[in-house]
């Protein structure tokens, strides 16, 4: 019969493997850094301990813990996934709190025992323990798979995880859902805590610490990321592994732990499970596709932002009607250096317009400031209409704004069909792909997109950015590193999406054959300020901007 | 009975067998061994594995109990809680000892004190600790260790005549200091002390020159000091370079002959009070120091507890003998009555106390010397501990 | 006013050994983009072979120390940063973890975790405007200047230090450049970890020597170097100090316990306010425009 000590360490394992499972919607789904977890656990622990030493039900105690795990991460997360932020902002920050977590729990001793702890043993038997255990993780996996892994939550968090900056171009907001996803993990990892606590015993300042930070992340990695079963897999083995291990190894089996991390992150950077089979990323909806979930990413149509300089004057009356976009005024600056000098220029609706310079002209900052991927310091945007001048990137997506990088920013590891499912989810409607793009979800829909050539990715990055029916198209250099061939079916393509779509597009380009095929109208930036506009046969003979060419003040 | 057992435990080779079918009930006296062997307190605990393992073989080799070998399991707690309560309900439920033998930490020691009382199993503990102000209270839980009550209570009064009635108190900042202070203060307002700096600073302290500088400016007679670990090696070095011990004397649990090879001109001439030192000089004690000299090829001096750990074997060997059963009552009702003469500590019949069962010894007054051996001054008596249970 | 004084002094010794991890933490982290959590750990190293050579004199023992460190650094460096350079910032973060624990686990089996302690080579003290303060923390704040001061003049005016600044703004084009990021790498890593062991090996005197010794000065180097601009090899410096003032400040009008934990709490804030650190810039020259060429455009355009 398995005897009631061999229940009880499955019942710990599973619990471990809950607390694992939290992080790794965390780590693994979203790709948040969250070195300290182990505080959140410890809350859920230490709720139901504290319950008990005031003889109140353990369940409201573990309640409380989950509630007070969820409070902290959405503080946790309000800092560190902030624009500014970068991922070791979180590493710190998850750090200090679970220090910071640790020191509380050693200090104050009125509350939580100090180092000598609460005592939580309940008279429950093995069995029964090992059926709560199991209950609550599977209820929790079976709820998470219903709520959170499916379409388009699921998909949403590998877009985070994978590439936010793309994530974002697609029109979702990776802040609130980090959050969320931050929130969840903190609440199921708390969840374990407050159901771990009568199997650990004695809750001490050791539940919030970094060790068990540091064990529960080499559980998932171990085990798998982003897989169901990968985090329970690795904590299982790790708590059966401690105990039946240390009968035969005492002393050596630290070291094996030191190793395993390095090893495990080295050699087998999937983990056990994820080694067995690739991880499902893109779920396609379940659904009809319809809007997205307002409460989530959305926002409702059009935002009324005021001026950054104050004043209350509507924009003017063409912007409603024609223009795409119309930038007044933008000033960029980097340390004193504006790359941007005061320039102001419009596009109408349907219009083709192209950016063209000399190297360091500021075209790709102008592009960053429409698109929204770096704030103007003067200046005000408008894009259909919107003065977004403040607006984050996804809200300006979510209007119709869609953009290219010179080097194609894309979910590398997701296939092409995969992709284009995200950017449909996305969408506000379905929308037909071009005629010169459908070949690549025909013939490509299953290859990954780090394994396309650089011309079919750049195809992809246009498609995927078309598939959410964009009314304002940003191109950075679309056809650098094409051979004439090839830029020239690119320029047709252009030419056949503007006509079929209606959509107005900004490109920053430097062949001129292909700027001659293409724009209605020619931009010329030099040393961050608007040089000459006009046609392409305006520009091209105009001596001032030879010399800007040629370098010659 | 300890002087009477011949000399077999050279070739002990008694502990880490495994009981398959255990011992609950049976005739079979099975023990199991709770100690970190591994982690940042697994001196002490294999300090106490040596003199558990000692008094194994040797009662072994006497016949065992109740004509039956010892038989030991032994767990590794790794000095934290949630592994220690694994190991201890590993030892109750699958290996089923009658009787738990270890831990070394405050926590640990809480945590598995409650699992036995639960599995009504006995559990007996070889290191000093705190009783007072601790939650340890339990008919199935006999205390080996020394309280620092019973440590404290000579220590304080002779401090004061001898150094001065101004006494700084530092301390690591977890459980047991505390408890230590709580226990000390009283002690020493009897004395006629006035504590006149209380400072404590976090496991983990490297520097100490703010807390130094505190403790000068209150210009303390002597300091009673509880830091532990690494920490009480860099309390005592920069207390000596600022300039602290200039004016100040120190004792406590700091001054320990564990720490004596790191610091050993800052600890000579020091005071304590001890129960147990490998100096006594008494029959026991001589043959026990020269077994463990030969078992262990290890000339440092032997620490309190391994000799605790000793004696509770042999305490225990025959109060099974007299019980003359395994069963769980027996066993406790035996340990409560059981008395031992000619031990290490000395002649005199050592007992354990019957209002909460910790164990009466002598305590000593000694200072430290060269090599870390302590010059004994003078006996101190038999302080019992006040713990009501 | 002597109370000043000691505060001052405080700080100075404060500063010394954190510095050098700061310094040495930011080094890996600029250029590598690898947080080291087992820096700490290096600090134990360079502590425990001072314990090693403490029948050697002090210098010896320093001088082992250093060696200790290349070997290491160049270890590690080849066998495990290698394969974790662009992989991000949680492979690194485990992998170093793992090798800190083996670090400890390996002096653990050696030493055991009972305390020891290495002999200062200076004892006594000496006045310093009124007060008597340590000769040997006042001789290692005098080497640690010296010692970032040089750290420092490397980085700043010399050619090799214009390189690894390179290196660290923007890698292809100093490779493009001729500077071999490999080697540049191996320069680095190496330079990282022998200061972080030189500093256990100062360090040793004053502490008690164990296993987990490195551990207590991680946080704080952690912290001084993310509130410089990440990269910049002067940025550590400046955390170093504002962590030192901050440490020795609190704990003169706080407990041990609620300074450290007010530390924690004041750095978690800053960093959740500015995560891009505080703004410095290195003393730079003058730059002059550069002028074109006279004399118009000779090659047909």
């Amino acid at each position: 019969m398995l005897s009631e000590f061999y229940l009880g360490l499955v019942a710990l394992g599973l619990a471990y493997g809950l607390f694992a499972f939290g992080l790794d919607l965390v780590w693994g789904r979203a790709g948040i850094v969250s070195i300290g977890h182990a505080v959140f656990f410890g809350a859920g622990a230490y709720g139901v301990a504290i319950a008990k030493v005031h003889a109140a039900p353990p369940v409201l105690g573990g309640a409380a813990g989950i509630a007070a795990a969820a409070a902290l991460a959405l503080a946790i997360g309000g800092a560190g996934l902030r624009r500014k932020a970068t991922p070791s902002t979180m590493a710190v920050l998850t750090l200090g709190v679970t220090l910071l977590g640790a020191q509380v729990a050693t200090a104050w001793v009125g509350v939580t025992g100090g180092t000598n702890g609460l005592l939580v043993l309940t008279g429950l038997s093995g069995a029964a323990t090992m059926w709560c255990c199991l209950a609550v993780a599977a209820a929790v996996v079976a709820l998470c798979q219903v709520l959170v892994f499916r379409a388009p939550l699921g998909n949403r968090l590998t877009a985070l995880r994978l590439n936010p900056q793309r994530a974002r171009h697609l029109g979702i907001d990776t802040q609130r859902l980090g959050l969320l996803a931050l929130a969840m993990g903190a609440a199921i990892a708390a969840l374990a805590g407050a159901v771990a606590a009568p199997l650990v015993g004695l809750i001490s300042p050791e539940v919030v610490g970094i060790l068990l930070s540091t064990q529960v992340l080499i559980w998932v990695a171990l085990g798998g990321r982003n897989t169901l079963l990968g985090p329970f897999a690795g904590a299982m083995l790790a708590t059966l592994g401690q105990n039946l291990l240390t009968d035969v190894s005492l002393s050596y089996y630290l070291l094996l732990l030191g190793a395993l991390f390095v090893v495990v992150v080295i050699v087998a950077p999937d983990g056990l499970v994820g080694w067995l089979r690739r991880p499902v990323e893109v779920r396609p909806a379940w659904r009809p596709l319809r809007r997205s979930a307002a409460w989530v990413t959305a926002l409702p149509d059009g935002p009324r932002a005021s001026p950054p300089d104050g004043s209350t004057t509507p924009p003017p009356p063409a912007a409603r009607q024609g223009q795409a976009v119309a930038v007044s005024g933008v000033v960029k600056r980097y340390g004193g250096t504006p790359a941007v000098d005061g320039v102001s220029i419009a596009v109408a609706a349907g219009e083709i317009v192209c950016l063209v310079g000399p190297n360091g002209a500021g075209k790709t900052t102008l592009l960053d400031v429409i698109s929204g991927d770096l704030e103007a310091d003067e200046g005000r945007v408008l894009v259909l209409g919107h003065d977004v001048s403040r607006a984050p990137v996804h809200r300006r997506a979510r209007l119709g704004l869609a953009r290219t990088f010179q080097t194609p920013s894309l979910f590398g590891t997701l296939t092409v069909g995969e992709h284009l499912t995200l950017a449909r989810q996305e969408a506000r409607g379905t929308q037909q792909l071009p005629e010169s793009y459908r070949r690549l979800e025909d013939s490509l829909s299953g290859v990954a997109a780090e394994r396309l050539s650089l011309g079919d990715r750049r195809s992809l990055e246009i498609a995927v950015a078309l598939a959410g029916g964009p009314r304002l198209l940003l191109l950075d250099e679309p056809a650098a590193g094409l051979s004439p061939d090839e830029a020239h079916e690119l320029a047709r393509a252009l030419l056949a999406v503007r006509d079929q779509l209606g959509c107005a597009m900004l490109a920053v380009e430097h062949d001129m054959e292909i700027v001659r095929m293409l724009a209605d109208r020619v931009v010329v930036l030099h040393q961050g300020a608007v040089l000459r506009q006009g046609s392409f046969e305006e520009v091209h003979v105009d001596g001032r901007v030879r010399d800007a060419y040629l370098g010659v003040t | 009975m300890a002087a009477a057992t011949p000399l077999a435990a050279l070739g002990g080779c008694s502990s880490g067998q495994k009981s398959s079918s255990g011992g609950a009930g049976g005739q079979t006296l099975t023990v199991g061994l709770l100690a970190p062997l591994t982690g940042p307190v697994a001196p002490e605990g294999k300090a106490m594995r040596r003199g558990f393992d000692m008094a194994v073989a040797e009662v072994n080799a006497a016949g065992g109990v109740l004509g039956k070998p010892l038989e030991v399991v032994v767990e590794d707690d790794q000095g934290t809680p949630s592994v220690a309560t694994t190991a201890a309900r590993k030892l109750l439920q699958r290996d089923r000892v009658d009787v738990v033998f270890g831990t070394i930490t405050g926590d640990t020691t809480i945590a598995v004190k409650q699992l036995a009382t639960q599995a009504k199993v006995p559990f007996m503990k070889a290191i000093l600790d705190d009783y007072l102000h601790s939650p340890l209270c339990s008919r199935y839980f006999f205390k080996l260790g020394e309280s620092d009550y019973q440590l404290l209570e000579p220590l304080a009064p002779f401090m004061v005549e001898r150094f001065g009635r101004r006494v700084a108190l530092v301390g690591s900042d977890y459980s047991f200091p505390h408890s230590y202070n709580q226990t000390a203060k009283p002690l020493l307002s009897a004395a006629g002390a006035q504590v006149v700096a209380e400072e404590y600073a976090p496991l983990g302290t490297a520097e100490w020159s703010s807390v130094i500088g505190k403790l000068k400016g209150a210009r303390p007679d002597f300091v009673l000091s509880s830091v532990v670990g690494g920490d009480a090696i860099a309390l005592l070095k920069q207390a000596q370079s600022l300039g602290l011990l200039k004016s100040s004397e120190i004792t406590g649990v700091s001054i320990n002959q564990e720490f004596y090879p790191a610091v050993p001109t800052l600890m000579n001439g020091r005071w304590g009070t001890f129960r147990y030192s490998d100096q006594l000089d008494n029959a026991a004690n001589r043959k026990f120091v020269a077994d463990y000299r030969a078992k262990y090829s290890d000339d440092a001096p032997i620490p309190s507890v391994t000799a605790n750990s000793y004696v509770g074997v042999h305490l225990l060997a025959k109060a099974v003998g007299a019980a003359g059963g395994t069963d769980a009552d027996k066993i406790v009702a035996a340990l409560a009555a059981v008395k031992l003469a000619d031990t290490v500590y000395g002649p005199e019949e050592i007992s354990f106390d019957p209002g909460n069962q910790v164990l009466n010894t002598n305590i000593y007054l000694a200072q430290i010397a060269s090599g870390g051996k302590y010059t004994i001054s003078r006996g101190a008596g038999v302080t019992a501990d006040p713990t009501k249970c | 006013m002597s109370d000043l004084v000691l505060l001052l002094l405080n700080f100075v010794s404060a500063l010394s050994v954190l510095v050098l991890v700061a310094v040495s933490l930011g080094l890996i982290f600029g250029q590598l983009g690898i947080i080291n959590l087992a820096q700490g750990d290096l600090v134990m190293v360079g502590a425990f072979a001072m314990y090693a050579t403490r029948e050697l004199p002090f210098l010896v023992g320093v001088a082992t120390a250093l060696v200790l460190g290349l070997l290491l650094g160049v270890v590690l460096e080849r066998g495990l940063a290698r394969a974790l350079y662009g992989r991000g910032l949680m492979p690194a973060l485990l992998a170093t973890w793992g090798v800190g624990i083996v670090l400890r686990q390996a002096a653990d089996a050696l030493y055991s975790s009972t305390p020891h302690a290495v002999a200062a080579p200076v004892g006594g003290s000496v006045g310093v405007l009124g007060v008597d303060y340590p000769t040997y923390r006042i001789l290692v704040a005098v080497v640690v200047a010296v010692l970032v001061a040089a750290v420092l003049a490397v980085a700043y005016r010399s050619s090799l230090g214009l390189r690894m600044r390179a290196c660290i703004d923007n890698l292809e084009m100093a490779a493009l450049l001729g500077t071999s990021p490999q080697r540049m790498f191996m320069l680095v890593f190496v330079a990282g970890t022998v200061l972080a062991v030189l500093a256990g090996s100062l360090a040793a005197p004053i502490v008690g020597v164990t296993p987990t010794l490195g551990l207590s000065y991680l946080p704080a180097a952690f912290f001084a170097v993310l509130l410089g601009r990440p990269g910049s090899i002067g940025g550590p410096v400046l955390g170093a100090a504002l962590v030192a003032f901050l440490t020795v400040l609190l704990n003169r009008f706080f407990t041990a316990t609620v300074a450290q934990s007010l530390l924690f709490a004041a750095l978690v804030l800053f960093i959740a306010v500015r995560p891009e650190g505080v703004r410095w810039h290195p003393p730079a020259r003058r730059t002059r425009p550069l002028q074109p060429a006279r004399g118009g455009p000779t090659a047909a355009s």
